[in-house]
């Protein structure tokens, strides 16, 4: 078994809190506050900012041609979703200029580039992966369990569920089996995303309405 | 005169207030005798060796600049990565059809350039985005001056001198100039595009003075 499916597999209680997490299953089912939406959105796009900033560095450290190219293909996958984020929030008047990223959030953008500047390539392609892979089991999921294309958030579902972030996904994790050995710290790293995650969805639900900026 | 600080500047300015070091880095005799067909034996093939290892080392450079990058920057530079990245692939590829041999010991020049390139990342990231920039306009400038190339080296000239590189440059020069206008840092992107110029110069006169006193790489 490659080294990024066993990572997974490793960390799929984790998936399954996330997938039944109250921001997920209100997601899925159209309920979720707009407000809390609109938290996760601009505390998300704060995060991609930060995600393309620890590709950036993993590229430069890349010990092949394989890397430069796949690292330069998700670094302009990111700024993509960015970007697609960024019309998203215009339409939904969220004022991305003015994030002021949360706790959740900056733990993780911190565990983040501190990887990616300090740890080795491998470490940091675990640190990345969660994000990646956890998103897309729980877009293809929720897609699986079924959607109305009129649902709030059928955006959010779609993306994530489209065989295209798949492939980014399984990018990454191709990466991940190239370069990372199965060492207690690389599954130390990978866990640890996998709950910095789980922090980030919970801190999305808990936004009060007065938080936002 | 250098650049003042706190004042609007626009990095074509630099182009004007230095034409001798500017007209070093994008002419050379070296595009002239590919524009004309009479490079000597070897020396573009020497040239382009030499600049499989920079675009390498150009590579790491503006992976690191980006991670450095403001938000409004990080689109421009991330395309720059993967046609940078995909410079390399056509490197090889052409190598490959013309029986180029890429596999060469790093030139003084060459290593000078990486050198350099490292250093700067210890630069603001105003000095950063300006020498990118300067070191793309020198190269489009430089292949226009040679278009469009005697047949032998049309290919290339044709691919270094695409209107989608120009839209690049010019993303670059945007990008160039608001990093000028909300830092202080004017003198060191001066001193980082003078260098850039030189070290240009250098790059085209290293595969053209070692053609002409019979050496190849």
């Amino acid at each position: 078994m490659s080294l990024a499916k066993a990572l997974w597999e490793e960390n799929t209680d984790l998936a399954r809190v996330a997938l039944e997490h109250r921001f997920v299953r209100d997601l899925g089912n159209g309920t979720l506050p707009l407000e809390s939406f609109k938290e996760y959105v601009a505390q998300d796009a704060f995060f991609l900012e930060s995600f393309a900033r620890a590709y950036a560095l993993a590229l430069a450290r890349s010990p092949d041609r394989e890397g430069l190219r796949d690292f330069s293909g998700l670094v302009a996958g990111v700024i993509e979703e960015l970007e697609l984020h960024e019309g998203y929030a215009a339409r939904r008047e969220v004022e991305l200029g003015e994030v002021e990223p949360g706790e959740a959030t900056l733990s993780y953008t911190n565990f983040l580039l501190s990887t990616a500047a300090l740890g080795d390539v491998g470490e940091t392609c675990a640190a990345m992966t969660p994000c990646m892979r956890l998103c897309a089991f729980l877009g293809q999921t929720l897609a699986e369990r079924g959607y109305d294309e009129g649902d709030a958030y059928a955006e959010w579902i779609r993306t994530y569920s489209d065989p295209e972030f798949e492939a980014l996904a399984a990018r990454l994790e191709g990466l991940l089996d190239r370069y990372a050995a199965d060492t207690p710290d690389v599954r130390a790293v990978y866990r640890r995303a996998m709950i910095l995650e789980l922090a980030f969805f919970e801190a999305s639900f808990e936004a009060e309405p007065e938080d936002l900026g | 005169m250098a650049l003042r600080e706190g004042l609007r500047v626009d990095v074509l300015e630099l182009l004007e207030r230095h034409p001798g070091a500017w007209r070093g880095a994008s002419r050379h005799p070296l595009l002239d005798a590919v524009r004309e067909g009479t490079l000597a034996t070897g020396a573009f093939e020497t040239w382009l060796a030499q600049d499989h290892l920079f675009v390498a080392d150009l590579l790491v450079f503006q992976s690191r600049l980006l991670a450095r990058a403001p938000r409004s920057d990080q689109a421009v530079l991330a395309g720059g990565l993967v046609a940078v990245e995909a410079e390399l692939g056509w490197f090889e590829e052409k190598a490959g059809e013309c029986g180029i041999k890429l596999e060469t010991p790093r030139h003084p020049t060459t290593a000078a350039y990486r050198d350099f390139l490292i250093a700067l990342e210890h630069e603001s990231y105003a000095a950063g985005i300006t020498a990118l920039w300067a070191l793309e306009r020198a190269y489009l400038e430089a292949w226009r001056s040679a278009a469009p190339g005697h047949p032998d080296y049309r290919e290339f000239v044709g691919h270094w001198t695409t209107p989608e590189f120009a839209d690049y440059v010019a993303g670059l020069e945007k990008a160039a100039n608001s990093a000028l206008d909300s830092g202080s840092e004017a003198e060191r992107a001066e001193a980082a595009f003078l260098e850039v110029a030189q070290l240009e110069r250098d790059f085209w006169e290293m595969a053209f003075s070692a053609s002409r006193t019979g050496g190849n790489g």
